[in-house]
């Protein structure tokens, strides 16, 4: 399988019955209501952890989409802002401010070694998640591994613009596999 | 002079959602117990109002682990409801759909969070297994590790295909299901349940799985230990024998009782048979004294829960007035007072309305207290076994009690009761591919139903009513509501709370031995927020 005729995937996680995780499912809800080019599939991973596997083997551009938090500004990250800028090279940081200028979420942008050096806990849970997925991946997987892998988080309480904001953002990722290009 | 520790709190990562457990320490040894559901999230009651259907798409997004066993409960209420007979192939899809997440959820358990735990340096790098035991589970690079996440991952393709998509399929709906899978499809999945069961006997049992149903009591499985390296190298051999040098087949008892609501209802013409119309038996069992199944016996006590008692005589709106349970027959003699009925309610009939003023003193759990008859049971592959009365099971527990060991056996071997009907079905749904896989129907009618099977951790229910095609009651009960139930009324304590009693503990510190009692009725408390949080400092 040559990388063209991979599948890019956009994989949504959360549970759109729990609020605090249900930003990247609006994202979700969004994009499936617009036509997609045809060599992205988009997947409503819900809390399905390890059985995510499969969507990542033999994979182009992989983009996960999730609620994180602790990385909305550099204080809450405790570390200075240089250093911070360094440490999440990639990151790309937006507060989008709706009409009342009150904060409406944050789109942060990880890639694949940054969300693994999140992972905690090595052992497996019920409740493992994108960091472990990934850390194993290489380990399990019988295909090729995908060619990138990024994560659009939101943070805080997305106001619609923020949601529209990161689909059009995790669109782009998925396409180029490049989070420069936003 | 005896050193008390008070209120320790286990450690429990590794489970899906929030629970904590806190237990009472003299001379280093487990003399109480509290299992506290620390988080409210109330999916019950977003369903009432709600379209009929809406619970085929909501109740599966509970969880991430048994979704499609919430779907089942869901759809078989409906089915109930509506007095719908299923085709064969309807219930062929299903059943396989269902066996496929239940020994995924086995293998993984078992591997990846059980035997983990024998990998734990504190604890056993003095034990001579130690060596082979981080080899093989020692998280992320283990053998077995590697190995079973391999082999879970191309088996949950079945249900990928059954279900046309992977996780959150909807392929089930009242009345059957909605496609059936193209017969090359369906070649596939009896490929990949081959070659699991490949791996299942040459790596999990090390013989095959006829050999190892042939075993019928504890003495036949030391001798089938002994027997050969195969066996007692295997994922069950090398569990046997170190769960026994770690004392594990000596802690956890529990309560002894037991309930199955059963599951994989039979197709009406198949070469798999079964007296009571299910593959896995229903019914309730004190240590082995296994008694039929009345579902008119399961409540729900909220004495020691955060929740309002449902008033007595309080009915939803699709119900006529319906006579008390036995067990609330008893709680009315003994207390002589109408209040005694408000803190226990059958699932048809109670609510799950959150109270939690800061000032009680006796609740201390989000999670009810269900109980058959007045009377705590354990769910799970072991209570499977029992009500089955599968003769080793039944030995075991005769000999030497329920245990922690028991349990997790039960959980390892229980993929070799289901494989062998897997190929079978299989083979049944393409010799009847063209055959009806749906029965069509107009409305949902006015009425109640209950959704009863056995998830992968047990015992699940989803009591559902229906008026003027509005879901007007739904409560559901999980098999980790069962098993990590708090005390009742009676202050009588649920089944992981009385299984962790005289549980040694060597270490506070590093308390594996409680993780082993209560890891081995695979804890699952619906149902936590996954983020990735930066608690970088």
């Amino acid at each position: 399988m040559n990388s063209q005729s991979k599948r890019h995937k956009i994989i949504c996680i959360g549970n759109s019955l729990v609020a605090e995780d249900a930003m990247a499912m609006a994202v979700y809800d969004l994009l499936s209501a617009q036509k997609l080019p045809d060599n992205i599939e988009l997947i409503e991973g819900g809390i399905a952890g390890l059985n995510l596997l499969s969507h990542l083997e033999n994979a182009g551009n992989v983009v996960f989409v999730d609620t994180v938090s602790g990385f909305s500004s550099p204080e809450t990250a405790s570390l200075s802002e240089k250093h911070y800028h360094l440490r999440y090279k990639n990151a790309f940081i937006n507060t989008s401010y709706d009409n009342d200028c009150n904060s409406s979420g944050t789109i942060i942008i990880l890639a694949q070694n940054e969300i693994t050096e999140f992972l905690q806990d090595f052992h497996y849970g019920h409740n493992s998640g994108i960091a472990y997925l990934l850390s194993v991946l290489p380990m399990v997987c019988e295909g090729t591994l995908p060619n990138t892998v990024f994560l659009v988080g939101l943070e805080g309480k997305c106001s619609r613009s923020t949601i529209e904001k990161a689909a059009l953002t995790t669109l782009k990722i998925a396409i180029t596999g490049n989070c420069n290009i936003v | 002079m005896s050193t008390i520790i008070k209120g320790i709190n286990i450690p429990l990562n590794r489970v899906e959602g929030d629970l904590e457990i806190y237990v009472d320490v003299t001379d280093g040894v487990i003399t109480d117990a509290w299992s506290c559901g620390t988080m409210y999230r109330g999916f019950e009651d977003m369903m009432t109002g709600r379209g009929v259907l809406d619970g085929l798409v909501i109740t599966p997004r509970i969880c991430g682990i048994c979704s499609l066993s919430h779907l089942t409960a869901a759809v078989k209420a409906l089915d109930i409801i509506t007095g719908i007979v299923l085709p064969d192939n309807a219930i062929f899809l299903c059943n396989l759909a269902l066996m496929a997440e239940t020994i995924q959820s086995d293998m993984r358990q078992a591997i990846l969070m059980y035997m983990v735990d024998f990998a734990n340096p504190a604890a056993y790098n003095h034990y001579f297994m130690f060596e082979e035991a981080l080899k093989r589970y020692e998280p992320m690079k283990g053998t077995s590790v590697q190995d079973v996440i391999k082999e879970t991952k191309r088996f949950v393709e079945v249900i990928a295909i059954i279900g046309g998509q992977w996780p959150h399929t909807s392929f089930m709906v009242p009345g059957g299901v909605t496609s059936i899978p193209e017969a090359h499809k369906i070649l596939q999945c009896r490929m990949i349940i081959d070659n699991f069961r490949k791996w299942y006997e040459n790596k999990v049992l090390g013989c095959s799985i006829e050999q190892w149903n042939a075993i019928k009591s504890l003495n036949e499985l030391y001798q089938w230990l002994e027997e050969s390296k195969e066996h007692s190298e295997s994922e069950v051999g090398f569990f046997i024998r170190f769960a026994m040098k770690a004392g594990l087949d000596t802690v956890g008892k529990g309560t002894e009782t037991f309930i199955s609501f059963g599951s994989l209802q039979m197709p009406q013409s198949s070469k798999v048979t079964s007296e009571n119309g299910h593959l896995i038996s229903p019914g309730f069992a004190r240590k082995t004294a296994v008694e039929p199944l009345n579902p008119g016996e399961i409540s729900e006590d909220i004495s020691h829960s955060w929740y309002h008692p449902a008033p007595t005589g309080e009915k939803n709106s699709s119900q006529t007035s319906r006579p008390n349970s036995s067990y609330e027959n008893r709680l009315l003699q003994e207390n002589d007072t109408q209040s005694s009925c408000q803190v226990a309610a059958h699932p048809f009939y109670g609510t799950t309305k959150p109270y939690a003023s800061g000032k009680s003193g006796d609740q201390y759990s989000w999670a009810k207290a269900p109980r058959y008859n007045g009377e705590p049971a354990e769910t799970g592959p072991l209570a499977e076994m029992i009500v089955d009365k599968d003769p080793l099971f039944h030995d075991i527990v005769q000999h030497k009690g329920a245990s922690a060991m028991a349990r997790e056996l039960a959980r390892m071997i229980r993929p070799s009761k289901l494989l062998p009907v897997m190929t079978i079905w299989c083979e049944e749904l393409m010799f009847n591919r063209k055959a009806p896989f749906y029965t069509s129907m107009k409305d949902i009618p006015d009425g109640q139903g209950a959704g009863m099977i056995q998830a992968a951790r047990g015992a699940l229910g989803h009591w559902v009513a229906v008026k003027n095609s509005k879901i007007t009651h739904y409560q559901i009960i999980t098999p980790t509501a069962w098993n990590g139930s708090p005390r009742d009324n009676n202050k009588v304590r649920g089944p992981w709370e009385e299984a962790l009693i005289d549980t040694a503990i060597k270490d506070p510190d590093n308390p594996v031995e409680a993780g082993h009692v209560v890891r081995s009725f695979d804890p699952c408390m619906v149902c936590a927020v996954h983020t990735i949080r930066n608690r970088k400092k």
